[in-house]
């Protein structure tokens, strides 16, 4: 029996918890029971980092998460949490399947020894929640929007003049109940599930980017599999995939739902007008970043 | 097993005398070795990644503030403005000693930074004026845990950061209790003024010289303004109003006061440097034991454990509180801050408690433990500070321990007492 | 063997007080960029926290030196002869030192692992985070070991506080 340690630092409710756990009981079925999975969310393992950096030191052998975690191995990683860079769901999905994703990934595992098993888990269209109204794009300026302390998004908040302020998740509910931010963004099924709604009244469908979350395995683990054994993983998590996004797009429209209910007003954007201005910055932002020029090119050419 | 490794482990290097920190790494590191399944090097990863924390940048920044605030000349005005308006009354410098601590707590986080800078010069002025040396002494050492209640405060900063409560209501819920502190004590001293024929001041200082002293404190007393007011008026993270709350200081003591110079400026960074390390070391050790305690379901037996004696909100604190109670006397404060939170905060609010008035009720209830023997912290300053014998001191400073006591049961019970002003500035 | 300790008590205050500077002038920065520029600094805050880390994990060196880590102090508490409290001592900086050997390995480890790992603000290698660690446990390993030899030869010890008139290294 071989075990492996998955960890995840969303908490145990959380769709991609519940999903790990399927694909746990899915493997032990597809191995005989060869292979453990065992599931520690919350953190329990540590941090995204430590995890990523505790599957080459034998501390951890999986972790789930966003692929835009990514990033602190390859700045590439960051730049599918850009505004506005797919035209919607089925494009963002089908750019983490495809080849150049598939590059990507094979470099990761050659250089960093982080194999990406799969990259299909939604996390779900991220929109604004503010305490005052935001619909067009001159609401932005001078918008006090929090934003992960991450080079990338500072700068693609700044570029287009809102006041973009890094600020770590744990600090974002205070720090927008006392004003020292205005808005914050995530997907609507993870801000109604930790009461954002509750201390800022607007949200806004801006749906500006779309992340995947990844099933990833410590390289040297992977390569001491047996042929099957890789296959079964592949294949679990890959059966989960279509339940998972259901499941994500079930939980946003609820949670929206909901909200409306407890008073929240619900804004949809003009989305060609936000699509155009953020697309106008992508080169710069791209020169600031330092994302790679051939992916850069590709991921223009699939714009619509 | 695994409980006993971890609980029954730090006990016993504790009560051999390790230190705190090492305490806690070695039991951690026990278990991991016990259990096998963990590779013994997530110790430094956690450890490194226990202090990658902006809020707790706070604590380095709050300690610092205060001993800029010691060296800066404003400590002496703050005892001058108690000095002239409670001076005339009988036992005046004990209540100045309380006074003083009480104004002084809106500045520091720190009991220690009171008992060590303000507490100086108030034992100096008793002594002086013929008060016994021992109640010189218990007198500022009760006095100086006023500070840590009165916002800022360096355990409730710790306690925000374990808890993930918001620092800026935990601040504003500690004004209350720390004034019926204040009040409380001096209510003491009142009484006992008159039976031991306290001294008190010749003469009436004066309107004119009250004012004067007023105006000669007042830059000092505006730095809680602007803590507070920058943190409520969402101009600045606590960590930041930290940082402001030392700028601010220093402008005091080299601007405003003139009475600071460069080298004082390096002494006060490297007295904040040393206590810094000292505390934070302990810090990151009790959190990886923290989160050994927490895989280990402890909390979850603890919860267990409670709830078979009680599940009424109200005696769940006070047991929490007594047990808190026994491990301060035998305890360093931030150790048992970082140790005990996670394991009673689910607890508690699993029982209904609101998470600020847990973490008021928890950093009072430290605040006793600094007085109580054998291990009280703030004893061994005011006993270095005094020179008094430890056992006169300890004799004058019981009243004050139970008086503390007292205070806290309708702190404990009475949640508002907490809680009154932070539903008043969030609506 | 005192210039030894000496060194590194002056050399480890010495660090940790720059970072504690350093700490105040980023956080200074960042609040001032905000007020005059309205702008954020997109790596003040990541600076900061790697700061603290050389602050703590440094500093506490000294206090190594000097012996000085908050503890249960026996002789205080207990009565306990000081001789009986000699010996435990010695113990004592044994364990010390096996649990900062630990430490040390651990971050010798951990470095070259996330050395090209980016900080995502700064762009820094994460193995900054994981020097302090290193560097300081060895440091504590030299400070414990020294004491434990005069511990041993019952020569005078380095003296804990004898260039401050400040005795309590701890602050609430
Ligand atoms: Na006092
Ligand atoms: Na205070």
């Amino acid at each position: 029996e071989t075990v492996l340690k998955v960890g995840l630092i969303d908490p145990p409710a959380h769709i991609d918890v519940v999903a790990t756990e399927r694909m746990a009981e899915k493997v032990a079925e597809l191995t005989g029971g060869e292979i453990k999975m065992e599931v520690y969310p919350a953190a329990q393992l540590g941090f995204a980092n430590d995890m990523l950096s505790g599957m080459k030191l034998g501390t951890i052998e999986m972790f789930v998460g966003a692929t835009t975690w990514l990033g602190a191995f390859d700045t590439d990683f960051w730049v599918t949490g850009t505004l506005y860079l797919f035209n919607d769901q089925d494009h963002a999905r089908a750019f983490h399947e495809g080849e150049s994703y598939q590059k990507m990934a094979d470099r990761l595992a050659a250089e960093h020894g982080i194999r990406v098993l799969v990259r299909n888990w939604d996390r779900g269209p991220r929109n604004f929640i503010s305490t005052r109204p935001v619909e067009t794009i001159d609401d932005l300026q001078g918008l006090k929007i929090r934003v992960p302390p991450q080079e990338s998004w500072i700068v693609n908040f700044q570029l287009p003049g809102a006041a973009a302020t890094p600020m770590p998740l744990s600090e974002t509910f205070t720090g927008l109940q006392q004003g020292i931010v205005e808005a914050t963004e995530q997907a609507s099924n993870w801000l109604y599930a930790n009461k954002y709604h509750t201390i800022a009244k607007n949200l806004t469908r801006t749906n500006h980017n779309y992340e995947e979350t990844g099933v990833m395995i410590s390289e040297a683990v992977y390569q001491s599999l047996t042929d099957e054994q890789r296959d079964a993983l592949v294949a679990a998590a890959m059966e989960i995939a279509p339940w998972h996004n259901e499941q994500v797009a079930v939980q946003i429209e609820e949670a929206e739902a909901k909200m409306a209910e407890e008073g929240v007003t619900i804004l949809d954007v003009d989305k060609a007008a936000w699509q155009e201005q953020f697309r106008a910055i992508f080169d710069e932002l791209s020169t600031k970043v330092g994302y790679s020029p051939d992916l850069v090119e590709e991921l223009k050419a699939g714009w619509n | 097993m695994a409980t006993f490794i971890l609980v029954g482990g730090l006990f016993g290097l504790l009560l051999l005398g390790m230190p705190v920190a090492f305490s806690l790494l070695l039991s951690s590191l026990a278990l991991i070795l016990y259990e096998g399944k963990l590779p013994l090097l997530i110790v430094a990863q956690r450890l490194a990644n226990a202090l990658d924390s902006f809020p707790l940048l706070a604590i380095p920044l709050f300690i610092l503030a205060a001993e800029i605030m010691n060296n800066s000349g404003a400590t002496e005005r703050i005892f001058r403005l108690a000095n002239t308006i409670l001076g005339r009354i009988r036992g005046g410098l004990g209540h100045v000693n309380i006074a003083a601590s009480m104004l002084f707590s809106g500045m520091s986080g720190s009991a220690v930074a009171d008992a060590a800078g303000l507490g100086a010069i108030e034992i100096r002025a008793m002594k002086k004026a013929g008060y016994d040396n021992g109640f010189a002494a218990a007198v500022t050492a009760a006095s100086s845990t006023i500070g840590p209640i009165i916002p800022p405060s360096v355990p409730i900063v710790l306690f925000g950061v374990i808890s993930g409560a918001p620092i800026g209501d935990l601040f504003l819920a500690g004004f209350v209790p720390g004034i019926l502190m204040g009040l409380a004590m001096m209510a003491y001293i009142a009484v006992i003024a008159k039976r031991r024929n306290f001294p008190r001041d010749e003469a009436f200082a004066g309107l004119p010289a009250i004012f004067s002293a007023f105006i000669e404190a007042f830059p000092s007393l505006l730095l809680p303004v602007i803590i507070l007011g920058g943190i409520w008026g969402g101009i600045m993270s606590p960590t930041e109003a930290a940082a402001a709350a030392v700028l601010y200081s220093l402008f005091l003591g080299i601007v405003v006061h003139r009475t600071m110079r460069i080298r004082d400026f390096i002494e006060s960074i490297r007295l904040g440097a040393r206590s810094t390390a000292t505390i934070m070391l302990i810090v990151a050790s009790a959190n990886i034991y923290g989160w050994l305690v927490s895989t280990q379901q402890i909390p979850q037996a603890v919860q267990g454990m409670l709830m078979t004696v009680t599940s009424d909100p109200t005696w769940l604190l006070i047991i929490i509180a007594i047990v808190l109670l026994i491990m301060g006397m035998f305890m360093e404060l931030i150790a048992i801050l970082a140790i005990a939170v996670p394991v009673f905060l689910p607890v508690a609010v699993a029982a209904g408690v609101d998470v600020i008035h847990f973490g008021i009720v928890t950093v009072l209830t430290l605040m006793i433990g600094l007085l109580t023997p054998p291990f009280g912290l703030n004893l061994f300053i005011v006993q270095q500070v005094s020179g008094a014998p430890y056992s006169a001191i300890l004799k004058e400073t019981w009243p004050f321990i139970a008086i503390l006591i007292l205070l806290l049961i309708p702190v404990i019970v009475f949640p508002s007492i907490s809680l009154f002003l932070v539903e008043v500035f969030s609506s | 063997m005192n210039a030894i300790a000496n060194t590194i008590a002056r050399g480890a205050i010495l660090v940790a007080g720059i970072a504690l500077f350093a700490i105040l002038a980023v956080i200074g920065a960042q609040i001032a960029a905000r007020v005059f520029t309205g702008n954020s600094l997109s790596w003040s805050d990541e600076l900061a926290r790697l700061f603290f880390l050389y602050l703590v994990f440094i500093g506490a060196a000294e206090t190594s030196v000097r012996h000085t880590h908050i503890a249960v102090d026996l002789k205080d508490t207990f009565r306990l002869p000081g001789e009986i409290d000699r010996l435990l001592d010695l113990g004592r900086m044994v364990l010390c030192i096996a649990v900062l050997a630990i430490i040390a390995v651990g971050a010798w480890k951990i470095i070259p692992v996330v050395e090209n790992m980016q900080r995502p603000a700064t762009r820094l290698s994460t193995a900054w985070m994981y020097y302090p660690v290193l560097v300081g446990s060895l440091l504590m390993i030299v400070a414990t070991a020294i004491n434990f030899i005069a511990c041993i030869a019952r020569t005078s010890p380095y003296p804990p506080f004898a260039d401050d008139n400040k005795d309590k290294s701890d602050s609430n």
